[in-house]
């Protein structure tokens, strides 16, 4: 996304904390100082590093409970064997990749200059959880939605949740060794509206324990 | 570090420890190293959940899920950006998958008054339908600190109370006063263009 007020493209939001620590002079930095969404960008990204309580976060007591979970899921993680390939800039530094990567970037910032100014940013391709995939929701044509997601290594059983547009759970299934489940509107713990967005999740059970959660997906019903 | 103890100091940076991560190394000095890195955004991913939902309880599911995904692919993070970024990049869109809408068009208190059955009205019809015209049009239509109130609320999906903050806003409404003046000139510009046809 280029900007009115400088040459520079806004800044991608994973790169956010590497242009804390560029030069005031910098045009990367000073696009970020003039850009109003760079410069949301930015304040947020340093909310997010300050840390500082607000009221009513109850953070004392959370606490716990994430460190807790942060236990678990270091006692259940498997390292690999092996050392993990090298970063990609120690690989860069060689000479011919470094002379490859520079044509990608002009070839790149020829590309930027040329396209529509505006793409939108609202949905980063942030990676999930993808070990367990759901498969796009379907509405059949009574109204029930029809759910499938993929098998998951080590799972016996899957279990289904609904969340309304407040995020409050609508419905939850019985535990199933299915790999997909229908779902009637009717079956909702409240009653809801016709249309809305849901968004539903599946948890791989083994032996009654959640050992994985599925990325959320969406659905609108009618 | 402490080798014998498997501790980590505080003062080790973010890239040393992802350093030993990845290493291949003793899978106990590895697991250790990932705990420290973790533990040290256990606050921050939390808060920053809790900003997003207002809520104990939801910011506490999201923030578990968010670190449970850290440890899924913490290996393959490949340091292109700094680890705080990443994470934040994570917990930023986490919260916005799970959150509410914002929207760019409709003044808060209106959005709150009316009831849950209510019809949607045509401009929130529009602004599903249209969001890259809106995008483009808050950059060419809203004075700057308009677009930083738009973006802050709609996008990062702030509180009002922290665009306010943010914005270092110190008149008496705060953020909400510019949040109207944004919207209005939205609306505005989206009469503009149904009358153009």
């Amino acid at each position: 996304m280029k900007t009115d007020r400088a040459s520079q493209p806004c800044i991608d939001v994973q790169s956010i904390g590497a242009v804390l620590s560029l030069p005031a002079d910098d045009p990367v930095r000073i696009h970020a100082n003039e850009c109003p969404r760079c410069k949301s960008l930015l304040a947020s990204y340093q909310a997010f590093v300050d840390a500082e309580p607000t009221e009513g976060s109850d953070l004392e007591r959370v606490r716990g409970m994430l460190d807790a979970r942060i236990r678990a899921d270091a006692a259940r993680w498997k390292p690999s064997k092996s050392p993990v390939r090298a970063f990609w800039w120690q690989v860069l530094l060689r000479p011919v990749p470094l002379l490859a990567a520079g044509l990608v970037v002009i070839a790149a910032a020829v590309f930027w200059t040329s396209r529509e100014p505006e793409q939108s940013t609202l949905r980063d391709s942030t990676p999930q959880v993808d070990s367990l995939v759901l498969r796009p929701a379907q509405i059949a044509a009574d109204g029930s939605l029809q759910l499938e997601w993929s098998s998951m290594a080590g799972a016996d059983q899957y279990q289904v949740r609904l969340y309304g547009p407040d995020f409050g759970e609508v419905f939850r299934s019985a535990n199933t060794t299915a790999t997909s489940l229908t779902v009637n509107p009717d079956r909702f713990a409240a009653k809801l509206p016709p249309t809305l967005d849901l968004t539903w999740r599946v948890y791989a059970l083994s032996h009654g324990d959640v050992i994985a959660t599925s990325p959320p997906g969406s659905i609108r019903t009618r | 570090m402490s080798a014998s103890s498997n501790r980590w100091d505080k003062t080790v940076p973010d890239e040393e420890l992802l350093r030993v991560v990845r290493s291949g190394g003793e899978a106990e000095r590895r697991r250790a190293a990932a705990t420290e890195l973790v533990s040290r955004y256990r606050d921050s991913v939390y808060l920053w959940c809790f900003r997003y939902t207002g809520d104990v309880e939801r910011a506490l599911d999201l923030s578990q899920d968010v670190l449970t995904s850290v440890w899924e692919r913490i290996e393959t993070f490949e340091g292109r950006a700094k680890f705080s970024s990443w994470l934040y990049a994570v917990t930023r869109n986490r919260c916005i998958d799970a959150g509410r809408h914002v929207s760019y068009l409709l003044d808060e208190d209106a959005v709150a008054a009316a009831p849950d059955r209510a019809p949607l009205p045509d401009a929130v019809l529009y602004e599903e339908q249209d969001e890259q015209w809106l995008l483009q049009t808050i950059r060419t239509e809203l004075e700057p600190d308009e677009q930083q109130a738009i973006w802050l609320r709609c996008v990062e999906r702030m509180g009002i109370d922290d665009v306010t903050r943010i914005m270092k806003l110190e008149n008496a409404s705060g953020a909400r006063t510019v949040l109207q003046r944004a919207r209005k000139k939205l609306r505005g510009a989206l009469e503009r263009r149904k009358e153009a046809g």
